[in-house]
């Protein structure tokens, strides 16, 4: 008899635990609106297209810019034909201008990290954050 | 079988309970170090690899000293090991677990370890050595536990079990031979430019490892009542006799090249680790203390009087045991690195972050050795050959 | 009475041997890809470009870091202040380091005067073997290029590496950096890094950045493989040496001392 009622109580709690991303987030307010992002003119392929496939082509770019050494890496060209730099920093935030108002948006809302800006486009080099220059590190902690 | 080590004493638990501090102890500290980097460590740009990969390289070669039983019982079908291979054999799983957790923790960007599998580079030693690891690791569990099963129900095991022994045997020199080679192919680092460095890595092992088995037989035999017999701990103290003299006969090789050939580049680090190099001394009495240790174990090992005194035994063991950690762990791997390329000496020493996580990883070698001796007892009781040797129990 | 019922231990067998089936055949596609996209090991053409340097040391000026600040500014390069985790892609060193079985008997001023050292873009580098993920690799030009996104910072190139010429980030290096350029990535914590020849610059046609700011052109720049350049002149005009040649790493870096 107990045992019956340790193992619903047992059973109960795990589903809680399993399901806890699905009714946990019902407590806080959705985002109602889709989120718009900031564009300026046209970006290097169609919307569908970068939403799909960003990552992707910013792997492709890296890989070939970093690894390969054809004169004419650096250049990408979109499907019309249209010649691009391949940089995230130039070419990307060149439009997008800055990952907070752009990239962050959406990947914000899903819960996707991404690390490019640990050294690249970082808010010092965009000079969002000036920082105090730290003390040299000690010998051990 | 793992119901086996679900069941014990209270003593049991509490060791258990007491290794899970140290574990969450040595998984705090690591998180410190994920937060800030490997600045916690002490090593530097001149020493760039330290306590984590020193021990590393150690645990390897007490993971591959489980061949000295596997070789002589199974090849050779020399019985005597019978009651204790599998004890050999949880010391390497228990060792090799050590050994990858000590690669993860001192990589610098450890989210992407999985670049190691993305970007196989089969010229790259590092490459080879985390294959034959895990390789072996898989080797060890898969072998034990069919040994195991088979034991349990008074059966031999499996024929394609006896392939994988057979398999485990070149494996495991290849382990050792395979982190000799980590060091012993880089142009710029003298001590370890030698082609004795595999020799004496394995001679190193083959001491220190059923030196560490003998200590934990006799502790087994304390906790529970399993005793093996004298004959393969004798059988055991001799292979460590052989295997410390001639890990001291190649300690005396290098000096003897280093020395005679009168080449600074070679004579600079022993210089630096027995006597000092401008000044820096911080080594030298790690280095006579291993020395010392490694002597006198062997010294008592080798009076058959003595090495018949299990007290005796015991010490001589436990100072082989240390003697090699320091000789491997602090002199080799260490003063590898002095002086640097650039003939600057930078001295190094452990960080307490760097102690956290290393006595973490000690201690989860430590349960999972636990949980194996512990499975392999309950097999051996249920099995109905619990106590002395030749002797069966009824259960 | 037989049953056709799958026991637990079957299935669990059944579920590890397909996962690791899929793991090694999985394995050795990825491998296979990587194999066809590799530029590691290329093969050294002895006909295609081979970028080196020679340094004068003569022309050095005592106490000038003006390479070193242009290199260190332009690449983010942190300024750490501990010596034992510093980042540096170019620095001085004495004579009787660079090279020990040279300077024995020569006068004090002569062993202590200060040489540039940096990467020795070798031919045959031993970083390069060792590296477990090709992050380092060789360029057919003859760089040894750093891919600071596939390094895991195993630090096993530091060691291979006979000239010390590698640095290590222990720390995120990002408040280390005094004045940051946003036209170069600076790098994460947890990744080795080192001269690149100024790749980026190379590419466009430019010379190193080191070579282009030395006030007293101490550095010339150019193709070791073609008999008429810059560098190639100095070489049959001068004599020179280059760091641990008796180490088979064919070093690009020559000096004339």
């Amino acid at each position: 008899m107990h045992k019956t009622w340790a193992g619903a109580l047992f059973l109960l709690v795990i589903a809680a635990v399993i399901t806890f991303p699905l009714w946990y987030s019902r407590a806080e307010p959705r985002a109602s609106a889709p989120i718009v992002l900031p564009v300026s003119g046209e970006c290097i392929e169609p919307v569908e297209v970068m939403r799909r496939s960003h990552m992707k082509m910013l792997y492709e770019w890296r890989d070939s810019v970093v690894r390969t050494s054809a004169k004419d890496r650096r250049t990408y060209v979109n499907s019309k034909g249209v010649k691009f730099e391949k940089s995230l920093t130039r070419t990307c935030l060149g439009c997008h201008q800055s990952r907070h108002t752009f990239c962050d948006r959406c990947h914000e809302q899903v819960s996707v990290t991404v690390t490019c800006f640990q050294c690249h486009a970082s808010d010092r080099a965009q000079g969002l954050d000036a920082g105090a220059t730290p003390e040299a590190p000690h010998d051990h902690e | 079988m793992i119901d086996k080590a679900l069941r014990g004493p209270l003593a049991y638990w509490l060791w258990l309970g007491a290794l899970g501090v140290v574990i969450a102890l040595g998984v705090v500290s690591y998180l410190h170090q994920l937060e800030t980097g490997l600045t916690v460590t002490g090593m530097s740009r001149d020493v760039s690899w330290g306590l984590y990969i020193s021990q590393f390289t150690f645990f390897v070669g007490v993971a591959a000293s489980a061949v000295m039983l596997v070789l002589p019982y199974y090849l050779h079908n020399y019985s005597t090991f019978g009651k204790i291979v599998v004890l050999g054999e949880s010391v390497a799983v228990a060792a090799v677990t050590m050994c990858l957790l000590f690669v993860l923790a001192d990589i610098g960007q450890v989210g992407r370890a999985m670049n190691l599998i993305l970007h196989p580079t089969p010229s790259s030693m590092l490459f080879w050595d985390a294959s034959v690891l895990n390789g072996y690791l898989v080797l060890n569990v898969v072998i034990g536990w069919s040994t195991q099963v088979a034991e349990r129900h008074h059966i031999p095991p499996a024929k394609w079990v006896k392939v994988l022994i057979y398999l485990s045997v070149p494996w495991a020199f290849s382990i050792h031979t395979v982190t000799a080679f980590l060091y012993a192919g880089l142009p710029g680092r003298h001590l370890w430019l030698t082609a004795v460095l595999a020799p004496r890595f394995l001679a190193s092992a083959f001491a220190s490892g059923p030196a560490l088995l003998i200590l934990l037989v006799f502790l087994h035999r304390r906790l529970t009542k399993f005793d093996p017999g004298k004959k393969p701990i004798n059988l055991l103290a001799s292979i460590v006799t052989y295997g410390m003299l001639a890990n001291l006969f190649f300690l005396g090789l290098e000096f003897f090249t280093a020395f005679y050939s009168n080449i600074p580049s070679h004579k600079h680090t022993l210089e630096y680790l027995y006597i000092g190099l401008d000044g820096h001394t911080q080594l030298v009495p790690f280095m006579w203390t291993s020395l010392a240790l490694g002597v006198a174990g062997v010294v008592v090992l080798l009076v058959p009087s003595w090495r018949r005194n299990e007290g005796l035994l015991i010490a001589a063991c436990g100072s082989i045991f240390i003697s090699a950690f320091i000789d491997k762990g602090v002199g080799l791997v260490l003063g590898g690195f002095v002086p640097s390329p650039l003939n600057h000496i930078t001295e190094y020493h452990p960080g307490l972050t760097e102690i956290g996580v290393s006595a973490g990883i000690w201690a989860v070698g430590a349960f999972v050795l636990t949980v194996l001796f512990k499975i392999a007892s309950g097999v051996r009781e249920e099995a109905g050959e619990c106590c002395v040797a030749g002797e069966a129990a009824e259960h | 009475m037989t049953t056709n019922r799958v026991t637990r231990k079957g299935f669990l067998k059944l579920v590890a041997g397909a996962a690791a089936t899929t793991a090694i055949g999985g394995v050795n596609v990825l491998a296979a890809k990587e194999a066809e996209a590799s530029e590691h090991g290329a093969p050294e053409a002895p006909t295609g470009t081979r970028w080196g340097m020679v340094v004068d040391t003569r022309k050095c000026s005592p106490g000038c870091t003006d390479c070193i600040t242009a290199c260190h500014e332009r690449h983010n390069v942190p300024t750490i202040g501990n010596p034992k985790e510093e980042v540096k892609w170019i620095w001085k060193e004495e004579y009787k380091d660079l090279f020990p079985e040279n300077a024995g008997r020569m006068s004090k001023e002569k062993q202590e005067r200060p040489l540039l050292t940096l990467c020795n873009q070798c031919d045959e580098p031993p970083c390069v073997r060792v590296c477990p993920t090709q992050a380092t690799f060789k360029r057919d030009d003859g760089i040894v290029m750093m891919d600071f996104h596939r390094c895991i910072g195993c630090r096993f190139c530091m060691g291979g590496c006979p000239y010390g010429s590698r640095s290590f980030n222990f720390r995120d290096p990002e408040p280390y950096i005094a004045k940051m350029n946003p036209e170069f990535p600076h790098r994460t914590r947890g990744v080795v890094e080192k001269c690149n020849f100024c790749v980026e610059r190379i590419d466009q046609g430019l010379k190193p950045a080191c070579v282009e700011s030395c006030p007293s052109k101490a550095m010339t720049f150019g193709d070791l493989n073609d008999p008429t350049s810059e560098v190639r002149a100095l070489m049959d005009e001068h004599a020179t040496q280059r760091r641990k040649p008796e180490l088979g790493t064919e070093p690009s870096v020559y000096y004339i001392t």
